[in-house]
C-alpha cells in the first residue's frame, strides 16, 4: 500500500472537477433558466461524451473490437449493464482468438 | 417502524434490483486504477472521493497523457456535467432537507439517486432518509468494490488476455444505450461519435473524446435553433 504525489493529485483534481459539476448545477443552475438552444446543448452532453468514447474505442482498434462492440450494443438493448460487460470481453477474447 | 427507517427501505428495494450493475462496475474500475499503476489504496481513495465511474475510467485513460492534470479534470467534467443538470433539477425537491443534508445529497448524487428521486417526487415529497437507501449502498458497493477490483487487478499480468481493456467499452455502451434510444438522440450520436473517429485517427490521441462531444453538442445546438425559427415561422 502506498500513496505516490501523482496519482493523489490527479486524483484530488478529478475529485474536485466531479464535486464541481453537481455544485454548480445545486447552486447556480438551480436558479437560472437556459435559452432553450442552451438547454437542448447541455441535455445533449451525455449521449455526446458518452459516443464519443465508445465510437473510437469500438471502431478504429480493429475487426475483433468491432463485432465485440456491435455484441455488447446488441446485449445491452435487453440485459443490465454487467451481463454487457461480460460479454464485451469475452467476445473481444474470443474474436482475437479467432482471427489471432 | 420509524418513518425514517420507512423512508430509508423505501429507497433500499428500489435500488436493490439495479446493484449488480455497481458491483460490476467499481471492480473493472478497481482492476483499470491499478493497470494504471495507481496502487489499491490510491483506487479506493479515488472512489471514495469521486464516486463517479464514468468519469474515473475516461480519467484513467489519459493518467499518463503529457498535461495529464488538465487532461483528467477534462475528461471528469465532460463525463460529470449530467450532473450538474441533475443536481440542479434535485435541489429543488430537497429544499426542506438541513443543509448538511443537502450538501450530502449533492455531494454523493449519482444517476440512480437522480431518477428514482424524480419518480418519487410525482407522488410524494422525497426525504433524505429515502436517498440514502438509494445512495449507501451504491457508495459502499462502489467503494468495497474498487479494493476488490483493485487487488484481483493486480494479479493479472496481461489484461489484454482477459478483454479486460476492452470492459470500459462494454460499460460505456451500456451507459449509452438508454440515451441512444431517445429521440432525437441519433444526428447527436453519429456528430459526436464519427467526429471522435476522426478527431482520434488524426492524432488527437488524448482530446478526440472532447473534441467529438463538442461536436455533437453543436449539433443538438442548430437543431434547436432550427425548431426555435420554425416555431416562430
Amino acid at each position: 500500500m502506498m500513496m505516490d504525489p501523482y496519482n493523489m493529485t490527479l486524483i484530488l483534481l478529478v475529485a474536485l472537477a466531479t464535486f464541481a459539476m453537481r455544485a454548480v448545477g445545486a447552486v447556480v443552475m438551480a436558479r437560472v433558466k437556459l435559452a432553450p438552444v442552451s438547454a437542448a446543448a447541455f441535455e445533449a452532453m451525455p449521449v455526446a461524451v458518452l459516443t464519443a468514447v465508445v465510437a473510437p474505442a469500438a471502431l478504429t482498434q480493429g475487426l475483433p473490437e468491432a463485432i465485440a462492440g456491435a455484441t455488447a450494443v446488441f446485449v445491452g438493448l435487453r440485459a443490465p449493464m454487467a451481463v454487457v460487460i461480460v460479454v464485451a470481453m469475452a467476445t473481444v477474447v474470443a474474436m482475437r482468438h479467432v482471427m489471432g | 417502524m420509524t418513518t425514517a427507517k420507512q423512508e430509508f427501505l423505501d429507497g433500499f428495494r428500489l435500488v436493490l434490483p439495479i446493484l449488480v450493475a455497481p458491483v460490476s462496475f467499481s471492480f473493472i474500475t478497481g482492476a483499470t486504477s491499478v493497470q494504471k499503476g495507481l496502487s489499491a489504496l490510491e483506487a479506493t481513495l479515488m472512489s471514495a472521493g469521486v464516486f463517479a465511474g464514468g468519469g474515473q475510467l475516461l480519467a484513467l485513460e489519459v493518467w499518463h497523457e503529457p498535461q495529464a492534470w488538465l487532461l483528467v479534470m477534462l475528461a471528469a467534467v465532460s463525463i460529470n456535467v449530467r450532473f450538474a443538470l441533475q443536481a440542479a433539477s434535485v435541489q429543488r425537491k430537497i429544499n426542506h432537507f438541513s443543509k448538511f443534508q443537502r450538501w450530502l445529497t449533492i455531494a454523493t448524487l449519482t444517476d440512480p439517486a437522480w431518477g428514482m428521486s424524480e419518480v418519487r417526487h410525482l407522488t410524494r415529497q422525497v426525504s433524505f432518509w429515502f436517498i440514502s437507501g438509494i445512495t449507501v449502498p451504491i457508495y459502499l458497493i462502489w467503494v468495497l468494490g474498487t479494493l476488490a477490483g483493485a487487488l484481483l487487478g493486480n494479479l493479472v499480468d496481461d489484461p489484454a488476455r482477459l478483454g479486460l481493456d476492452f470492459a470500459f467499452v462494454g460499460i460505456f455502451i451500456a451507459l449509452a444505450l438508454p440515451f441512444w434510444k431517445k429521440s432525437g438522440a441519433l444526428p447527436v450520436a453519429v456528430a459526436s461519435g464519427g467526429t471522435a473517429i476522426l478527431a482520434k485517427l488524426a492524432g488527437f490521441s488524448a482530446l478526440y473524446v472532447f473534441i467529438g462531444a463538442m461536436a455533437g453538442v453543436a449539433v443538438a445546438g442548430l437543431m434547436a435553433a432550427r425548431r426555435a425559427r420554425q416555431e416562430q415561422a
